[in-house]
Order: C-alpha cells, then structure tokens, then sequence
C-alpha cells in the first residue's frame, strides 16, 4: 500500500507522474509520455541509490617513515637564495648551484627532516646519457634558434631526486548515464525518427597504483607529468646511500595538497573505464557519477631526475630526464623569424607547384 | 495575202498552245493557294453564304494568323476531334487553326496547332454554345467565326510572320553606341547563321504594361524570328523602365537552353548589367549562346548544371582561379607545417588521467542495468515534388527545360528576373 504512495517524476519532464487506470500504465499528464510501473520503479531505485553514496575521495592511510637515529647524520642542506629551494645531499656532495634555478646556493647546515621516503628508484642513466639527451632533444629542430644550440652549457645537469607522493587506492563507482538510440525510416510522405531513451547504470571497481604526484614546488607539475612514466617495479626501499653523488629535494607540498591532483586522474580514468563498457547507443550523457575511494594509501617515493636550467633572452628554461627511462622534456624557444622563413618558404614552394601542374593540366602539355 | 493570214494563225494558234499550261498551271496553284474555310457536304449552304463565310474566315486568318474552316457533314461525324485534324493536316501551310464541324445530331468546335493554346476547352465549349444559339448554318458559322475573331482580338494574338522582321539586335533604349551596336549585330548574324538558330537581343524603354516573359515571348513571335519550322532561337529581353531581363526561348532554343543552363548564364551576363556594362553583358551572353549550341550539336546533350564544372574556362578565368587558389592553397600548407615545426618545440604537457596506473584486470563492473524508459517518435514531412501548371521537357526531372505557352499559342522555355 505504501508503495502506492509514493510520488514518481517523469524521466522525460520531471513532472509528477500519475496511474492511468485505463492504459493501466503510468501516464505523465505534462507530455503524455507512458511507462510501466515497474520501469518507473527501477528507475526510482537508481536514483535513490545515486543520492545515497555521496562522491568520497578521501585518501586513508599517510606514509609514516620515520628517520632512524643518526641516519641523517651524513646529510646537508643547501638553500638557494633565489628561489628559496632547499637541496639535500650528502656530505661527499657539493652543491654550488641550484638545479632549479641555476643560481649559486649556500649551505645551509646539517639537514633536519620530518619524513623519511618510504622507496627509492635508483638513477639508471648517468650525466653523459643526459648529456646525449640533451643533445638529441635539440636535433632537428628546426625553429629552435641556432645560438641557443651553441651557448649552452650543458656540463650544468644535475641528478636530482625529486620527492613524490605515490597514491594507490581502489575506486568503487557508480554511474547512471542517459542514453538514446535513434533510429530514422521514411514512407513516402514523411521522415521518422525513433529516439529510445535509456537510464544506463554501471556499478563496480578498478583499482590504481603508484599514482606519482609531485611534492616539490620548484618545479611544474606539468614538467614531472611529461616524464612519465616511471617502472615502479624497480623501486627499492630508501637507503641514504642512494643519495651519494645526487642531490635531493625535501618535499615541499603535502600529501593532502597533492592528493587533489591524484583525485582528478583516478575520476576522469574511472569514468572513462566504465563509459568505455556502455556500448550500442546513439549517444551517452553521464548524469550521475558517484566515485567513493578505498584502501587509499600514500607513499613518499623520490625519483630520479636530471634538470639542467638555462637562460636565454631573459627568460629561464628548465629541462628535464627521466634518470630512469632516459625520457627527456623541457620546451625549447622559438625563432620567430625561422617560423616565417618556413612557413612563407613552403607556402611559396607549394603555390607555385600547384600553379604549375594545374596549367600543365588546363594546356594538356 | 491568204497564206499570210494562214501563217500569222498558226504563230498565234502556237502561241496559244504554248502559253496555255502555264495559264492553267497558274490557275491551279492559286487555286491551291486559296483555303477552303467551308466545306460543305450538305449542300445546304448557297454560293454566297458561303462566299461571305469564305471572306470573313480569310480575314480572321489574315488579322491573327488562325485559320478558321467550317466543315457540315450530312452524316453523323463518330469521332470530331480526329475528323477535325484529318482537316487541319491537309491543309498543310496553317499552324494554327480552330475548326466548327456540324453533323445532323451535334456541333462541334476543336482547336489545332498553335490555336489549342490559345483557347482552352472551356472557351471553345462557350464558342460553341453561343453559335448553336443561332438559326440556320450560316448565322450559326458566321457567328462562330466573329466569336472566334473577337477573342483572337481580346488576346492580343497576332499572324506570325515567315520572314524575320527586324535586324537580331534592337536597341530602342539606346543603350550602345553605333561602334559597339555594329560590331554585336554582326556578331549575332555570324552565331545565328553558323548554328542555325537565332540569337536575338533587345532592349527596349517601358515593356507597355506585359511581364518581361511575355513581352520577350511576343517581341520574339510576332516578330517572325526564329530558324525553320520551330522558330529555333533565344531572345534576351532587356527592359530598362523595372530594369528587367527576360530570355525567351524556342523550339530548339528550349532543348539547348535549360533551366539550370538559363541560371548559369544569367549568373555570368547580369553582374554586367547591373554595372551598366551593356555591352560587356550581351557579349557574353553572345559568347555563352554560342558555346551552349556548340556543345548541344556535338553531344546530343545540353550544357546542364552538372556539366559546368567540366566546361573549360577562360584562359583569364582559369588564371585568376588557379594563382587565387594556389597561393591559398600554399599558405595553408606552409602554415599547417610551420606550426607543426613549432609544437616540436613543446614537449612538456600535463597528464589528466590515471591511465598508466590502472591495476591490470581490477575493473569489475558489479552492477549493469540498461533500462529503457520511453521512446519518441518525430514525424517530418518530406520535401513534395509540386506539379504546377508549367510543363517541362528534357531528359530528367532536374535537367530539363520548363516550358510555358505565349499569347500566340507558340512554347517557349525561358527565365526573367532584374538586375
């Protein structure tokens, strides 16, 4: 009885939904569409349930590694006075400037830190394979200008192990989508066009690994981003020794400030995953997405890093390697004046091409 | 003396001998020459009834150029319309004609050639009504051949000549100058003589209360323009009072020049008008007449609308488009590639998605419902092929030529508008 109650809106119009006793249906008296009772029923179902799970993004478990006595004891910092980065290494390391902004740096004394970096990936690649990087990312390219090529000093790169927060975690979701099919006929005197609307529900799970965020500030986000992606199976635990002949940074923006970034990655890659299963329609609109986050857990992982900064025309370049993969980035300038050479030189090279065949074709030489 | 007399008798008995066939061959052919309107098998017509009859059908057929007959069976005619053309056919000179045929039961009034669209069923049914009303055969023929007279006048219709009147080109609104009148006159001479079709331009102040069509249509009717027995031709009608064009064209004009032909030449000669490049306009109205007859007589087949892409353009034409193209073409190319010389200068970009860190095999899709909710089912009508009163001929429904009738019951194709 209590069933019967209950309100329905119309999927179509959101009007209040009523029972036509003569159609033995329920019949939406705004736009005269027509349901079953049980269809209206289930599609309520899915939208109480939608209500329900509110979207959880939160991260559970935070790293807790702790330094060991007398396991920094080997260590220093250095501090840049320009952009403020804090550099670690160890005491057989000297630092004279900074690898983010290529300023001179000044120690600062014996390094004091909070957290201890849960694992280690291992520079792989030395300063030469960055040097031959380097060197490639510079070939052929043809609007880089060429005094750019030839004043730089690339004996300035630096192994740097840059801190990472790396979020695992599992992403249950559901996600209610609104789907039609159309189908088009015509007789002689009309077109017709069938659009069946559809209330498409996909419910379950896919779990995420070693998302890597970076945790230093000194350098874009986008610039760590492009040096994906790192082998994390080659991680190992951190042992100070690591740090011999590199520097390190100390992590400057916190889990809960990364995991935000993490958040947006895991969402967009989930909802792709599930849309990717909703086949056969005309098109598909996600109306409710509901992600909740479990068995979230971030770990503090520094990775290998060569950067190398320059100036050129007063504005700064930062570069970029993979010390593990050897993938190298970092945007380069441009010469206008090349840009125009080439562009009107093919442009010229093009039209007269043209004009040539197509009078070759209009006189039939 | 006496053999003299015999002598000069026989010259002149030869002479008479000699001259007679040609007299007699004379008199036949004037005697063919001469239409009998009446044809009488009943008799029941005097001499002078019909001699006035005769003299009254002569000069409808003289002051209109439709020919009237008379025709009074003593028997029952079973099918009218096709005794009536059996008449028509002999008298092989008329193109237009409107015949009355009386049997003992009915009388019947039919229309021919030209005439059958001038007059339509009903008119002919109120001809015939009107005479019938009238006592005796004579009263009843002169009254159908005066009603005939009268409408004719009403109509405005008038006798199309054989021979061309008036010179290809007439510029009444004196919109050329005597070089540039000579120079297309001739022009139009040499096309009009090489492709045996006339290509004829007029311009023309006020177009006296007509539509520029109709105006076109008659100019070129009654003016007796035209090749052969079609009066094969096309008229560019120029009305500077509305600033109206109108082309009008016929018997093999209307095949030559179709409807999508007739839009593409006017795409190209009235921009000229509208400048005031008369005589720019009609040269190339001249020019494209010519190509399009050229191009009908080698194919078999109009210049239509899909065929234009294929015409060969001008040298000029072809030059302006293929350097505009070009150069468009190329500083898109160059363009393209310069920016994509430049992007190999960026390579930093951010990630959005989690791809690469999906757990393999984790995705689990517990829940799967697709719940169909209602369906909506849109109607439109489809785009109707209208069948108005315009006749069309020509190889397809898009290709050909629509045609319609002039006052003087001649068809013509053609299209108008102002520029």
């Amino acid at each position: 009885m209590v069933d019967n109650l209950i309100e329905y809106k119309c999927p179509c119009c959101g009007g209040k939904i009523e029972f036509d006793s003569g159609l033995q249906k329920m019949k939406c008296p705004f736009c005269d569409t027509e349901f079953d009772v049980e269809t209206l029923k289930n599609y309520d179902d899915i939208l109480k349930s939608d209500k329900a799970a509110p979207n959880e993004m939160n991260w559970g478990k935070k790293p807790s590694g702790a330094w060991q006595d007398g396991e920094t004891d080997n260590m220093s910092v250095y501090i840049c006075d320009s952009c403020g980065g804090e550099i670690v290494c160890d005491d057989t390391t000297a630092a004279t400037h900074c690898p983010f902004c290529g300023n001179p740096v000044i120690m600062a004394g014996k390094f004091t830190g909070e957290l201890r970096p849960d694992c280690v990936i291992p520079f792989k690649l030395d300063k030469e394979a960055a040097k031959e990087a380097f060197a490639r990312h510079l070939k052929g390219k043809r609007l880089l200008p060429k005094a750019f090529k030839t004043d730089n000093h690339i004996d300035e790169i630096k192994g740097v192990y840059v801190p990472f927060w790396l979020f695992d975690t599992d992403s249950n979701v559901q996600i209610t989508y609104r789907a039609t099919k159309v189908r088009a006929w015509s007789d002689s005197k009309y077109n017709y066009t069938d659009t069946r609307f559809y209330s498409v529900t996909r419910g379950g799970s896919v779990s995420f690994q070693n998302i890597p965020v970076d945790g230093c500030s000194k350098i874009p986000n986008d610039l760590t981003e492009s040096l994906e992606p790192f082998d994390f199976s080659q991680a190992v635990d951190f042992q100070t020794a690591y740090l011999s002949g590199y520097l390190a940074d100390k992590y400057d923006v916190s889990q809960e400030q990364c995991a935000d970034i993490a958040n947006a990655r895991v969402r967009k890659s989930t909802e792709t995953e599930f849309t990717s299963t909703v086949v056969g329609y005309s098109t598909v609109t996600p109306q409710s997405v509901n992600i909740k986050l479990s068995n979230g857990k971030a770990k503090y992982a520094l990775l290998p890093v060569w950067l190398m900064t320059t100036t050129w025309n007063g504005r700064q370049y930062l570069f970029a390697m993979n010390g593990q993969t050897g993938k190298f980035v970092g945007d380069l300038p441009m010469d206008v004046g090349a840009f125009f050479k080439w562009f009107l030189g093919i442009a010229a090279a093009v039209s007269s091409a043209l004009l040539l065949l197509s009078y070759i074709v209009y006189f039939d030489l | 003396m006496r053999k003299r007399f015999i002598s000069l008798f026989a010259v002149f008995v030869i002479i008479i001998v000699a001259a007679a066939p040609a007299f007699a061959s004379k008199d036949t052919s004037s005697d063919a020459e001469t239409p009998h309107h009446v044809i009488d098998d009943n008799g029941k017509l005097s001499d002078k009834d019909r001699a006035a009859l005769e003299k009254s059908a002569a000069k409808v057929y003289g002051t209109y150029g439709v020919d009237i007959f008379v025709y009074l069976s003593d028997d029952v005619i079973p099918h009218p319309q096709s005794a009536g053309e059996k008449i028509y056919d002999s008298k092989s000179y008329v193109n237009a004609a409107v015949i009355m045929m009386c049997d003992p039961d009915d009388t019947y009034v039919c229309a021919y050639g030209r005439a059958s669209h001038i007059f339509t069923s009903d008119e002919l049914d109120g001809i015939c009504t009107l005479s019938e009303g009238q006592k005796g055969y004579r009263k009843i023929f002169s009254k159908f051949i005066s009603e005939v007279g009268e409408r004719l006048n009403a109509l405005g219709v008038q006798p199309i000549p054989e021979e061309r009147l008036l010179p290809r080109l007439v510029d009444d609104a004196e919109l050329l100058d005597g070089d540039e009148e000579g120079k297309l006159l001739k022009k139009l001479d040499r096309i009009s003589e090489d492709q045996q079709l006339d290509v004829v331009i007029v311009t023309k102040y006020s177009l006296d209360g007509k539509t520029s069509t109709q105006y076109a249509d008659d100019f070129f009717d009654y003016n007796g323009y035209g090749f052969g027995q079609d009066h094969d031709g096309i008229l560019l009608l120029i009305g500077m009072e509305d600033r109206d064009w109108a082309i009008s064209t016929t018997g093999k004009g209307i095949d030559v020049f179709t409807d999508k032909g007739q839009q593409y030449m006017t795409d190209r000669f009235v921009p000229y008008l509208s400048n005031g490049e008369y005589y720019d306009s009609f040269v190339e109205f001249a020019d494209l007449c010519d190509e399009f007859i050229t191009r009908y007589d080698e194919t078999g087949v109009a210049l239509d609308y899909g065929d234009m892409s294929e015409r060969k353009p001008s040298a000029f034409e072809f030059a302006r488009s293929s350097i505009i193209g070009s150069i468009i073409v190329g500083l898109a190319v160059g363009f393209i590639n310069a920016i994509i010389l430049m992007r190999d200068l960026k390579s930093v970009s951010s990630q959005t998605d989690a791809r690469t860190y999906t757990v393999q095999g984790s995705l689990k899709i517990t829940t799967r419902s697709d719940l169909f909710l209602y369906n909506v089912v849109n109607r439109t009508a489809r785009p109707s092929n209208d069948s108005n009163s315009s006749n069309s001929r020509g190889s397809s429904e898009n290709n050909g030529s629509s045609t319609h009738y002039s006052s003087s019951g001649e068809s013509h194709g053609g299209s108008s508008g102002h520029f």
